[in-house]
């Protein structure tokens, strides 16, 4: 993304600011996404410590398309493994209740795909879901990443959304309705 | 193993979803606010057309259960108030035809059921409104063909057609309509007949 040269420059010369611009730019999104898996506030502010480590280690070579998404990415599945490592002790995220909700609209297969299998079903997944998302109203789709893909609570959603709460619910449940029929229609089980 | 389901699945979204996902929301009202007087005056427009120039007959008030026993079904949508079901007649159709309108906000929305046996893919438009619209769109509803007009903001109305049961839905709304809203809306009551 042309806004994000300046940081990616800092990044391929090896500058250590550009850890400090990285932060200054992002570390409210890398905050804000942690935050919705590890409910512990230190454990969010060390995944943030963890982003950067992990993106001064992959760029260069990896030149992302859109910095604020590379990072949601990365800041998810860093805190989504320090999540499995607190697994016992704590179980309580706003991910956790967004599992539940969307569990009832994932066919479910035999679980007994091999590695091709996986690699094939993976692809046909990412093909038909993007699909979904590309044919969905903007509204309908942005609730639904921020439910399922940031974890955010409904009511926050409403409320940074400026609508009501009923609302968010209603087209949570049409979309994953929508969503289930597609993926039974194009035979995906997970 | 759920949430390995649920994690597969969220891994397969683009990028470019998960940046739209975090932007404000466009502000539908500011966008509107210019239309919103025309909205109310198309608004009685439709309310007169429904009352001076139409078809079917005076309703019969019933309950949804009623309706669902002649196999007509809209999903109402949460928020939704002034709940209002009829069955109508039409010397074209011989099945009775399902009216519910509700209120959500500030708009009124009416939706109509009816069964045909035309497969017909140029299917009829069962709203009895005869606005003319700025703009219109094809669409898809679910497996359904749809077909779409509006005034931007203002009025607007979605008719689709769900051939395998035979039914002809469709659904007006008197403000904020645009294609998208109309869409959402259409989706948000149509309970399909097969589920």
């Amino acid at each position: 993304m042309e806004q994000d040269e300046d940081l990616l420059a800092l990044f391929r010369a090896r500058a250590e600011d550009a850890i400090v611009l990285l932060r200054e730019r992002y570390g409210r999104l890398c905050r804000s996404v942690a935050a919705h898996i590890l409910p512990d506030e230190r454990d969010a502010e060390e995944c943030l410590n963890d982003v950067c480590l992990k993106v001064w280690n992959a760029i260069p070579p990896e030149q992302p398309d859109s910095m604020p998404a590379y990072l949601a990415r990365v800041t998810r599945n860093l805190a989504l493994d320090r999540y499995d490592y607190n697994h016992a002790a704590k179980r309580d995220s706003a991910l956790t209740e967004a599992y539940e909700e969307l569990e009832t609209c994932l066919p479910l297969g035999n679980g007994g795909a091999d590695a091709t299998e996986q690699e094939i079903l993976e692809k046909e997944l990412r093909r038909v879901l993007n699909a979904f998302l590309s044919r969905q109203p903007q509204e309908a789709r942005v609730f639904f990443l921020r439910r399922y893909w940031y974890g955010e609570r409904i009511a926050e959603i409403a409320e940074e959304n400026g609508v009501s709460e009923e609302k968010v619910k209603t087209s949570l449940f049409r979309t994953r309705k929508r969503l289930k029929a597609v993926l039974e229609k194009e035979g995906i089980v997970l | 193993m759920r949430e390995e389901r649920f994690h597969m699945v969220m891994e397969a979204v683009e990028e470019e979803f998960l940046e739209e996902a975090k932007q404000p929301l466009p502000k539908r009202r500011a966008r509107y606010s210019v239309m919103a007087a025309m909205a109310a005056g198309i608004g009685l427009l439709i309310i007169s057309s429904f009352l001076l120039f139409s078809l079917w007959e005076k309703p019969n008030t019933v309950t949804a259960e009623e309706l669902l026993e002649l196999g007509y079904s809209i999903f109402i949508p949460d928020g939704a108030q002034y709940i209002t079901y009829a069955l109508l007649t039409h010397p074209e159709y011989e099945a009775k035809m399902a009216e519910v309108t509700f209120r959500i906000s500030e708009t009124q929305y009416v939706c109509r059921i009816v069964a045909t046996p035309s497969v017909d893919i140029e299917f009829s438009d069962i709203s009895d409104t005869e606005l003319s619209y700025e703009k219109q769109f094809a669409a898809e509803l679910q497996w359904c063909p749809a077909r779409g007009c509006y005034n931007e903001g203002a009025a607007g109305k979605l008719v689709w057609f769900d051939v395998v049961p035979g039914l002809l839905y469709s659904m007006t709304m008197d403000r904020g309509a645009s294609e998208e809203t109309l869409l959402e809306m259409g989706l948000a009551v149509f309970s399909p007949a097969q589920e």
